[in-house]
């Protein structure tokens, strides 16, 4: 049993699992609109369990990510309104860290920078209409995609960070199944979880041999309505093709695509 | 060249011909003294091997193929020695490329992030007749460390064979342990040792000009 605790599986699914459920209600108590930041405030958990404290200075993308996220943390639970202010705040915050986190590729890999940027803000666009489960949903699937990708890719601690997220979503889920607990999130909340997503994307993309169009098709799961029966438009076209099958599509094409690459 | 101007007082040119002389003189000297002789690395002849420890069973041996140095040695005054490795992270090789690929990835040694490992002296110490106490930074995964190792001289003579005869070629060898954790590099512990020792093999030739 002790064994079990000290093991990283343990780690990386229990801890963010159990710290975003039980921290989403004490958040929710001070305000709803930032109860959402027990995803992140989860994943820092798990990742400084299985990583420990990053020293400074802090040289590395394995120890900015965890120190952007904690900054974004501090920033969603320091500003709960919805004001035009926080959301610039936001999005300087989500290019900044991009920026960092990528910093020794920028004369090699501008393009992938800018790409991640764009998608960022798309992202956080897009987060600001769903409520927490659907938000929740989505990061699950998307981070759990990224974590069987990332494995295949040859690198088990970005995996690790993509199941730790997947395991503090599926915590904020459950405590908002069968109905949302609260309605919507502060700007500067979603950021700090949509910026978590794009960093271990960015982690992914530029340090490690994953697929890129893997990672690419694994990005479109978070676009990928729910239910058909309240569909919404994307890019102004009703979506049409059953949720189900598009996210298995998505799902099974991304993990395809990272093995074929992992056979090379 | 103002120094040389020819002066309307003879006495002047001449006395400022002597200094000049002598201040040459001196440099020429001086610089001898201080100058240690430049040797770099003969990646052909040398080698960088690691051993760790995994799970217990065995230590997996690896090696990293592609690096580059320089030794400045001065027979004379073996304090004034220094030396500089760089070596290219993204040539480990453990004899098995899927695991080769796994130490690549940010897990370990984080290639795409750090592509260099870099030594280098800081200062040298003569233990006996041919070891020496070295200290160094080891600049790992982006941060620097200091360690310590001891160093032995196994020949320092002109090498024997083309084309490289007659140069004169230093032999090394060295063992020392590295905690891999000082560096960031956690992933695997305690499965994977953190413990990495590290043997050189370096033969070095004079660089000739």
């Amino acid at each position: 049993m002790i064994q079990l605790v000290y093991s990283p599986e343990f780690q990386c699914t229990v801890v963010p699992w159990v710290f975003a459920a039980a921290i989403a209600p004490l958040l929710a108590l001070k305000t709803e609109k930032i109860a959402i930041l027990a995803i992140p405030a989860g994943f820092l958990a798990g990742s400084l369990v299985v990583n420990g404290l990053p020293e400074f200075p802090f040289v590395s993308s394995v120890e900015r990510i965890p120190i952007a996220i904690a900054i974004g943390i501090a920033l969603g639970f320091g500003n709960r309104t919805d004001s035009t202010w926080s959301s610039i705040i936001a999005v300087a915050w989500l290019l900044a860290v991009i920026g960092w986190i990528g910093w020794s590729k920028i004369n090699s890999d501008l393009w992938t920078l800018l790409l991640l940027s764009g998608f960022a803000l798309t992202i956080f666009q897009y987060a600001k209409k769903l409520t927490p489960r659907e938000l929740a949903g989505r990061i699950f699937l998307i981070a759990g995609t990224l974590g069987a990708v990332t494995f295949m890719g040859g690198s088990a601690s970005i995996s690790q960070s993509a199941i730790g997220l997947a395991s503090a979503s599926l915590g904020v889920m459950i405590y908002n199944y069968p109905r949302d607990r609260w309605r919507r999130n502060a700007p500067l909340s979603l950021v700090s979880i949509v910026g978590t997503v794009v960093l271990l994307f960015e982690r992914a993309s530029l340090y490690t041999e994953s697929s890129q169009l893997a990672l690419a098709i694994t990005a479109l799961i978070v676009f990928i309505p729910f239910s058909c029966s309240d569909p919404r438009k994307i890019f102004r076209q009703q979506v049409r093709i059953p949720s189900f099958f598009a996210l298995a599509t998505l799902i099974g094409s991304a993990l395809f695509f990272a093995y074929q690459t992992s056979l090379r | 060249m103002l120094f040389f101007y020819r002066s309307t007082k003879p006495n002047e040119y001449r006395k400022n011909c002597i200094t000049f002389g002598f201040l040459s003189l001196l440099l020429i000297l001086f610089s001898n003294n201080v100058r240690a002789e430049n040797y770099e690395i003969d990646p052909l002849h040398s080698s960088i091997h690691f051993d760790i420890d995994h799970l217990g069973y065995s230590n997996l041996v690896g090696r990293f193929n592609d690096f580059s140095g320089n030794i400045y040695f001065d027979t004379d005054n073996t304090s004034k020695a220094s030396a500089r490795i760089e070596i290219n992270s993204e040539s480990v090789d453990t004899g098995y490329p899927k695991r080769d690929r796994h130490l690549r990835s940010p897990d370990f040694l984080n290639c795409s992030e750090f592509p260099k490992i870099v030594f280098e002296t800081n200062s040298v110490e003569l233990a006996n007749e041919s070891d020496y106490k070295i200290e160094g930074d080891l600049i790992l995964l982006g941060r620097a460390k200091s360690i310590l190792l001891n160093i032995s001289l196994n020949k320092h003579m002109p090498y024997p064979m083309p084309p490289k005869k007659g140069i004169p070629t230093l032999g090394l060898s060295a063992t020392f342990n590295i905690d891999r954790t000082l560096f960031g590099m956690k992933y695997g512990i305690p499965n994977i040792g953190a413990k990495v020792q590290i043997r050189l093999e370096i033969e070095a030739h004079k660089k000739t000009r």
